[in-house]
């Protein structure tokens, strides 16, 4: 019994001990936070810059959903339903143990009630419940950056598949306190399928179809909301040599995404958007209603495609987008073509 | 003959089924709802009752203020006010030249909605009423299933409904603009969230996360009646919107 108590005694003391040192950290971590920032948001496919406090902040966002129609491809468009305009909705970028004052506001001309469910908060419903917004309303609520990693929001609103159909989703990255390593370029690339009535560039405005989203069979898949989103003047821009990160989400409803980049190979894939990462990646799965952090190095010049690798969707559906890399060419890498010509058909190679 | 012609031609302006004026009646039954209500079946008694043709119009309101100024939107009792409430007008007694007054009524809160029908000696209908009247298109009292015709549906409270138009046709009770571009109250609705306990409690809403819709219907694929269910549980009754007005209805005797 007596050593039991000991035992006891020096297990409570180093508890102690150990609460003594971290005691400073701690009470750093939970005094109020000093600085109050606005968050800037940004559509994609661009991203707000890195965060370089060495700090927690209350960090204030106002995101207000929208309701418009925009071109999801050439000559068709669609009404959206969008958070600040876009889809995918603004990237909101914060930093672990940040304390988030979330403002979610509904246009006045929006025509049924929205709110947003942040894969990124710990609570009911992701704050759904506390972000119910009429038309013309605006509710708050707030929550606390526990877990670093890349999240998907959506609205959470019935009928919550339509709602996400229709473009009710985004990115929000909450970074780890040392930050994420530097890179030269990043972008916001988020996959989304979409159900019309009209059958693929059918022209127009076109209505949702209920059926093929319950069936699964969508008319566009793409990034960013529409095809042509990243191609022609609207290609991502780099130059040989630099770093790139893309913060890559997928909104869904329906489709998981195979996510490739063709002539290149991720250095990293921050798999399902979390903190470990695997390397020389080729192909992600990215998740409906998850994410991924790819990153590889442009070495060369060229146009790179990047595609949702199950592939007829590009070729039919428009996941298609363009990263543009200019710079010097570098033949140890890669040649272009070499030769081209005919051979003997009586010698064939290798024989 | 000459004294039955102008008879004749007061019945024929009058449509068979009407009660009195404005309203229509609707004969009732057995109704399979979309929404679940809990310890209920799938079917439900829907008793006669009359609806009024259209929904109530910015000048059918301004005609109530005269009568019932306290309802205007300068004199609203403290407890009945809502931001917005009829804002869209010109002055607190009449909409003005920049409104239609033969459309809709909005921006009117349950507690103005509710007199208004009160001092119609009517009512608002329940959600089951207006449901049930809804079900109808042109030809069929009940053409839910119809998929294209349900589609449609979803464009409810956006200025693209199939009803939008005034000259939309009837449905086959001769009900107009069920389907409109403005949603209505319903009294049940209105009285739903109201007691403020039934926040963050059971049904009401459960409606609003993930997940647990499709259990709260019926019938998980008809979007239209889902969406207008999850936005009349949402409202409060000083709640006003640009596009929610109402009608109302009356039991049948």
């Amino acid at each position: 019994m007596k050593r039991l108590h000991q035992t006891l005694l020096s297990c409570a003391l180093a508890g102690g001990i150990a609460a003594l040192f971290a005691g400073p950290a701690l009470a750093a971590d939970a005094a109020p936070p000093v600085d109050t920032i606005q968050a800037v948001l940004t559509a994609p496919p661009l991203v707000p810059p890195p965060i370089t406090r060495k700090t927690p902040a209350k960090v204030i966002v106002n995101l207000e959903v929208v309701e418009k129609d925009m071109p999801i491809s050439d000559g068709v468009t669609y009404n959206f339903w969008t958070f600040g305009g876009s889809v995918p909705g603004s990237f909101i970028r914060v930093r672990q143990g940040d304390t988030v004052e979330f403002h979610l506001k509904n246009h006045h001309s929006s025509h049924m009630p929205h709110n947003i469910d942040l894969h990124a908060v710990t609570g009911t419903g992701g704050g759904a419940e506390a972000t119910f917004t009429l038309p013309g309303h605006e509710t708050q609520f707030t929550f606390k950056a526990m877990n670093p990693g890349l999240y998907v929001y959506h609205c959470a609103m019935p009928p919550v598949g339509m709602h996400i159909a229709n473009g009710m989703y985004g990115l929000i990255l909450v970074e780890p306190p040392e930050g994420l390593p530097k890179v030269d370029k990043e972008f916001y690339v988020m996959q989304g399928d979409f159900y019309t009535e009209g059958k693929y560039g059918e022209p127009g405005l076109q209505p949702f179809s209920l059926e093929k989203a319950i069936d699964e069979h969508p008319t566009y898949v793409v990034f960013n909301g529409a095809e042509g989103s990243m191609t022609g003047d609207k290609a991502l821009q780099a130059k040989a040599g630099e770093t790139i990160r893309m913060f890559v989400g997928n909104g869904g409803p329906n489709l998981v995404s195979s996510f490739h980049v063709i002539g290149e190979i991720f250095d990293k894939v921050y798999t399902e958007g979390g903190s470990k990462y695997q390397e020389n990646v080729q192909t992600t799965l990215v998740p409906a209603g998850g994410s991924a952090i790819v990153e590889f190095k442009a070495d060369v010049p060229g146009n790179f495609v990047l595609v949702d690798h199950s592939i007829f969707r590009t070729f039919h559906k428009g996941s298609l987008g363009i990263l543009k890399v200019g710079g010097e060419e570098n033949h140890a890498i890669y040649t272009s073509q070499q030769s081209s010509k005919e051979y003997p058909e009586d010698a064939p190679d290798g024989k | 003959m000459k004294r039955m012609l102008p008879l004749l031609l007061t019945c024929a302006l009058v449509p068979a089924n009407a009660g009195t004026a404005g309203y229509v009646d609707l004969p009732g039954g057995e109704f399979r709802s979309a929404v679940r209500y809990e310890e209920e079946g799938d079917r439900l008694r829907v008793v006669p009752f009359a609806l009024m043709e259209r929904p109530v119009s910015n000048a059918e309101f301004a005609a109530f203020l005269r009568q019932h100024p306290q309802w205007r939107r300068d004199r609203l009792p403290a407890v009945f006010s809502s931001p917005g409430y009829l804002g869209h007008w010109e002055s607190a007694e009449a909409p003005g030249p920049g409104v239609d007054a033969d459309a809709p009524v909005v921006r009117v809160n349950w507690y103005a909605a509710d007199a208004y029908c009160r001092a119609q000696e009517a009512r608002l209908p329940s959600f089951l009423e207006w449901e049930y009247a809804a079900a109808a298109d042109a030809r069929r009292t009940d053409a839910r299933d119809d998929a294209r015709w349900r589609t449609r549906q979803l464009d409810d409270g956006t200025p693209r409904a199939m009803d939008a138009a005034p000259d939309a046709p009837a449905n086959a009770y001769g009900v107009r603009g069920l389907h409109g571009a403005v949603w209505e109250w319903s009294d049940d609705a209105a009285s739903l969230p109201g007691a403020g306990d039934r926040r963050g409690a059971d049904d009401g809403d459960r409606l609003k996360y993930c997940g647990a819709t499709a259990l709260a219907f019926n019938d998980r694929e008809h979007y239209g009646v889902q969406k207008r269910f999850a936005l009349l549980t949402a409202l409060q009754p000083g709640d006003t919107l640009g596009n929610l007005g109402f009608r109302c209805a009356r039991s049948s005797p």
